[in-house]
């Protein structure tokens, strides 16, 4: 698989990209500091919303305080990796192809699509990552269930698949734009995408919650590692995890090979 | 007025050949308040106060048509033409900048108010024994109207005014997004006034953002009876002229002050 085959130089070429992407995030000292603070802020602000529900209930769907936190603390870790790596990349997928800049990416020695992904960093997302990574610790230290170390590397593994399996999602709604004249609306998808991230699946009904779990796989991104490390794991959730991403990555390159055949160059 | 009317239909225009993009914006736009229903519903069906599950569904439904009747981006397509010098191109034209992005964002709106007309009164139709009763009344659907006017006049001025920054800050845009926090925050979205906490509601009172959103809702599920729901509309009013003031100051300033970046 030329995948694989290219992984070390896809690897060297992404530590380049970081690299760069901070160079150029240092010249613009004051906006860099200012979204790390605003990234801060609304961890707090987050934090502030759930002591709030819990000053009028004692449970949210059954999740007490401390699993609320730990669902909380998750998605930060979880988004401020997905921002900081692919989402705001592929976002600019829709003006790359309406102005031709894909011509530009198509001739480079990478994979296009994993170029698209990953050609840049977004830095500020520190702020979010590391607050969220404060409040886990937090959350998890104060939780009634502790997580044994298999229940963690559950965690750990699921996150990743279900990461992968919001990539492939995102990926596929991008490649809309080989066959729209337009969509800058794009991000009006991420925003559809993220907002139900935050909280315990178990406060939306039945219907949505199995929607949003198998048709549109969110669950997998943050709450069912979250109910890893808060001892609700069921074991068939991981070899589901595992089919889900699998499947979503299957259909996001084939949406991106679809998309590739009927992309006419803007310059021929 | 027949200038405003060629900018309205050029507008109407404009929006119409983004529709797509117009609808999608609005669909991402709902998603928040249906997770926020889903949180505050399941709250306050173990809560002794705050607002009633009945309440919670009206509040929250109502929050959804408030924010697409409301919602104010233009501030940020301000402040980049402010920094690329592309404002030029407004100062020599016979209308205001001013009204040339408020009939842009109405355009939008009155796109986004085609499925509105059709799924919210379905919606309404549909949950009618599971709603407030208070959304039926004339003189609260009145006032909500009226309030809604109020808070989208305040939604734009405010908007217009962190823009403005643009003139001296070349950050505006990332203070503009410090001032969406606060609004979230503020303004009975991400958490409904009865259930916050005494201190917060005070200091929130007192900001302009709760005047957009919470006001018009409140107003809706009959929070507002006798003269307030017209303290509120007053308060508005006041809101608006003291933005619009500001914005005048700052527009006329930043105008003095302004070089054209390359020029």
């Amino acid at each position: 698989m030329p995948f694989l085959a290219n992984s070390k130089q896809l690897w060297r070429v992404w530590l380049s990209v970081l690299r760069t992407s901070f160079v150029r995030e240092m010249e613009f000292r004051t906006n860099f500091w200012m979204g790390i603070i605003r990234e801060i802020v609304w961890v707090v602000i987050f934090i502030f919303i759930i002591s709030v529900i819990f000053q009028n209930t004692q449970s949210l769907a059954g999740w007490n305080q401390a699993e609320v936190l730990v669902v909380l603390g998750l998605s930060r870790i979880v988004e401020a990796i997905m921002r900081m790596t692919f989402m705001f990349n592929i976002g600019q997928l829709p003006p790359d192809i309406n102005s031709g800049f894909i011509d530009y990416i198509l001739t480079k020695p990478v994979p296009a699509q994993w170029y698209i992904a990953f050609r840049r960093a977004e830095f500020y997302s520190f702020g979010s990552l590391f607050a969220g990574i404060a409040l886990l610790a937090y959350a998890i230290s104060v939780a009634d269930i502790q997580p044994s170390l298999l229940d963690s590397l559950a965690a750990l593994f699921i996150t990743v698949l279900g990461i992968t399996a919001f990539y492939s999602l995102l990926i596929m709604v991008a490649t809309l734009a080989f066959f729209l004249e337009r969509l800058e609306a794009i991000w009006a998808f991420f925003h559809l995408f993220t907002e139900p991230l935050t909280y315990p699946f178990d406060i939306f009904p039945r219907g949505p919650r199995i929607a949003m779990t198998y048709f549109i796989p969110l669950a997998f991104v943050v709450f069912v590692p979250a109910q890893a490390l808060t001892g609700r794991l069921q074991l068939w959730q991981i070899p589901a995890a595992v089919g889900i991403a699998a499947l979503f990555l299957l259909l996001a390159n084939l949406a991106w090979r679809a998309g590739l055949r009927r992309y006419s160059s803007a310059s021929s | 007025m027949h200038k405003l009317t060629r900018l309205w239909i050029a507008s109407w225009s404009r929006a119409l050949s983004f529709r797509g993009d117009v609808f999608l914006w609005w669909i991402s736009e709902t998603m928040e308040p249906i997770v926020l229903l889903a949180i505050w519903v399941t709250v306050s069906l173990n809560s002794t106060g705050g607002l009633t599950p009945q309440e919670t569904l009206t509040y929250y439904i109502f929050v959804m048509i408030t924010v697409s009747a409301t919602n104010v981006w233009n501030g940020f397509f301000l402040a980049g033409d402010i920094l690329k010098g592309t404002i030029i191109q407004f100062l020599t034209r016979p209308i205001g900048i001013f009204w040339y992005y408020f009939l842009r964002n109405v355009s939008a709106k009155a796109i986004r108010a085609l499925p509105i007309v059709i799924v919210y009164p379905t919606a309404i139709f549909a949950l009618h024994d599971r709603l407030s009763p208070t959304i039926f009344e004339p003189r609260n659907i009145g006032f909500y109207v009226l309030s809604l006017f109020g808070g989208l006049i305040i939604a734009f001025t405010l908007d217009m005014c962190f823009a403005c920054l643009a003139f001296w800050i070349d950050d505006a845009i990332q203070i503009r997004e410090y001032k969406d926090v606060i609004f979230m925050i503020s303004s009975g979205l991400l958490i409904p006034f009865a259930f916050m906490p005494p201190l917060a509601q005070t200091i929130f009172n007192w900001l302009p953002f709760r005047y957009v959103i919470a006001t018009p809702v409140e107003i809706m599920l009959g929070q507002a009876p006798g003269t307030e729901a017209i303290k509120l509309i007053g308060i508005q009013i006041i809101w608006i002229v003291i933005f619009s003031v500001i914005l005048k100051i700052l527009w006329k300033q930043g105008l003095k002050a302004y070089a054209i970046p390359g020029q």
